[in-house]
């Protein structure tokens, strides 16, 4: 009842004519965004951050929703008319909705996919809300170690989850770590790591390192591989699905909601893992398997669901606890931090306005996102069109000016090129870019709660052990980093058995 | 790929070797618990170590399990080097020339490197590119943008002459 009342209270600020516009902006961008491959949720946040600067922080945090959310949308149009993956989270699509594309049914595919993620989007706002005001009150009881050992987990997770190689995304994380400790030193003023910069006495600003990996390392990784966007088909026809589609795809789309949220809400999973399982479990759960890679909706519908639902289990974390468990809602709440907002369980009760506010835009924005990819797709397909000679150099162009803007220093603009060069070796490399930023924005976080910590035990490491959800969490994430150890001695001992 | 994952092993474990060495010369204790040093010599510490993994599995593991080229084809190599030149170019004229100015610049280098060889496209993309800047974020968002040789052309603030 009273997360009701709270409601009411944040969609009156969300549909002021302001917000709904900021709403309506990070809609229309999100979508762009998603489609456009090579450019995902993160780079998209990064990049257009500095728009908002003077812009109150609920508006802000309205268009950063609208963009996350718009993006897993767009992600669906290059997977069904391309091929080709708008964002990571939207791979298993191409799988059968590009074969559906092929049979005359690219409509249907995207109409499927925009019903299926609209539920799912609105099915997991309402689970942000069940979820984080317990939470919330969980977490108001946690003291400086909780917070230490929760967000030792959170990094470990997204490491141990990160899909490639657990080494490169530990070694990522240690990475990250150690350029948040560069600057001056919070307790004793003692600069550390600034290699006599006096610019980087502040520090390296989250928005250098997130643009520079997500933004322009990923336009060098572009300018080496030069692709043609190549479509099946311009003309979208049938979008409405008919009540055959809607049998096969109801149970998917249920079972994506569910599981793309759950898995949201883990640190470091997302909408990639969330919509895998959903493929894998349709799959599986199917009496026709065999259909699955040629052209199934269910393919379609799961793993889209999946991937939206996600994004209301990612903000549980970030809104509830503070802590972000991925690379998108990590540049989250260093833009939240940037705005003079602390998220975590103090915000519900410091800033419900806020807190409720982008709540509320959450649902208007899956309405928005809904009536757009059902009634605009072929406007997307023709933005689609813009040519990478246009398009690369406006994202480089904004890149530089916008984070030249956050301190007006040209200083940020070098290290803005450093960081974009490390963007595109981590590319090459196969080095996942979100540990890094994750830990750029979460190490002075750990440190401040280490150092609580041990002041509060008068510098006894006992206060890590004695403190059960500490014990509790600490054990979760040792069990994180010896995660892929296991299943690297289970993939041996099964090529093992399998080459005798 | 093999001896580029070496090099990075390599690289990676002397950066963290050297990171170590510069944090081990800050205090790393203080009367309860930790000191300034503290955080970073353990990360350097864990960076080595996995750094270490890193080049271990690079020698160990065959040239097979490793893409075959660091750059498959030269031309998407030097596609790389233009826009980093472009770019450093842009950065070092930022101040005399201005940012709108050097940006327009290197938009023109750009373009024609993502694909347009065609002179008006690039011209007409790097005008845009320099009022653009100016207005969007100059004279819109009052970002002050380093001017350069047109600060009294067009001025930030006040107003456009």
């Amino acid at each position: 009842m009273e997360a009701l009342q709270q409601l009411m209270m944040g969609f009156s600020i969300a549909i002021t004519p302001v917000n709904l516009l900021y709403c309506l902006l990070g809609t229309i961008a999100g979508t762009i965004i998603g489609a456009l491959p090579g450019i995902g949720p993160s780079a998209g946040i990064s990049i257009l951050l500095p728009l908002t600067f003077g812009v109150n922080p609920t508006s802000a945090m309205i268009l950063m929703a609208g963009i996350y959310c718009g993006a897993m949308y767009g992600g669906t149009i290059t997977s069904v008319l391309i091929n080709l993956p708008g964002e990571a989270s939207s791979v298993m699509t191409t799988l059968d909705g590009y074969q559906m594309a092929l049979q005359g049914r690219a409509g249907t595919a995207l109409g499927m996919a925009a019903f299926g993620s609209f539920i799912a989007g609105t099915v997991s706002v309402i689970l942000l809300m069940l979820v984080a005001v317990p939470l919330v009150k969980v977490a108001l009881s946690f003291g400086p170690p909780e917070y230490f050992a929760l967000m030792l987990m959170g990094l470990t997770t997204i490491a141990g989850l990160s899909g490639g190689s657990a080494l490169k995304a530990f070694l990522v994380t240690f990475l990250g770590l150690l350029v948040s400790t560069a600057g001056m030193d919070a307790l004793s003023g003692h600069p550390r790591l600034t290699f006599d910069f006096p610019e980087l006495l502040d520090g390296v600003n989250f928005l250098v390192v997130a643009v520079g990996l997500f933004g322009i390392g990923e336009v060098l990784y572009t300018a080496e591989k030069t692709m043609k966007l190549e479509f099946v088909t311009t003309t979208i026809k049938g979008v409405w699905p008919n009540r055959e589609d809607w049998r096969l795809s109801w149970k998917p789309i249920t079972r994506g909601t569910f599981m793309g949220f759950i898995v949201g809400v883990l640190p470091g999973a997302g909408g990639t893992i969330a919509s895998f399982l959903s493929y894998a479990t349709e799959k599986k759960l199917s009496r026709h398997p065999e259909r699955f890679g040629k052209g199934a909706i269910e393919g379609v519908a799961g793993p889209e669901s999946a991937n939206n639902s996600s994004t209301g289990g990612a903000m549980v974390p970030l809104l509830t606890l503070g802590i972000p468990g991925s690379g998108t809602t990590a540049i989250m709440l260093g833009a939240l931090m940037m705005f003079g907002l602390q998220p975590g369980p103090l915000l519900f009760q410091k800033n419900p306005d806020f807190v409720w506010g982008v709540i509320a835009s959450m649902y208007i924005g899956n309405v928005m996102l809904l009536i757009m990819n059902i009634g605009c797709i072929p406007l997307f397909v023709k933005i689609l069109k813009i040519p990478n000679f246009l398009l690369m150099p406006l994202i480089i162009v904004f890149s530089t000016v916008g984070v030249y803007a956050v301190d007006n220093s040209p200083f940020d603009v070098g290290l803005l090129y450093i960081f974009s060069i490390v963007g595109y070796l981590m590319r090459k490399f196969d080095l996942p870019p979100a540990p890094l930023v994750l830990s750029v924005v979460l190490g002075p976080m750990v440190e401040r709660a280490l150092r609580q910590s041990l002041s509060m035990s008068l510098g006894s490491y006992d206060i890590f052990y004695t403190r059960p959800i500490t014990v509790g969490l600490l054990l979760l994430a040792f069990a994180m980093i010896l995660w892929p150890a296991v299943g690297w001695f289970r993939d041996r001992r099964r090529r093992g058995a399998d080459a005798s | 790929m093999k001896r580029a994952e070496q090099v990075l092993g390599l690289v990676l474990l002397l950066f963290a070797v050297y990171i170590g060495y510069e944090s081990s010369l800050i205090e790393a204790g203080a009367e309860f618990g930790m000191g300034p040093g503290f955080m970073p010599f353990w990360l350097s510490v864990g960076l080595g170590i996995t750094a270490a993994a890193l080049l271990f599995r690079a020698v160990a593991l065959p040239a097979s399990r490793f893409a075959t080229a660091f750059y498959p084809e030269k031309a998407g190599a030097l596609r790389v080097i233009l826009v980093l030149a472009g770019y450093l170019l842009a950065i070092v004229l930022m101040k005399p020339l201005g940012m709108p100015i050097s940006l327009a610049i290197l938009t023109a280098i750009t373009v024609p490197v993502f694909g347009s060889r065609n002179w008006k496209t690039i011209a007409l993309t790097a005008v845009l590119t320099l009022f653009g800047v100016y207005l969007v974020f100059g004279r819109w968002l009052g970002v002050p943008l380093p001017m350069g040789i047109l600060e009294e052309v067009l001025p930030i603030y006040g107003p456009i002459y």
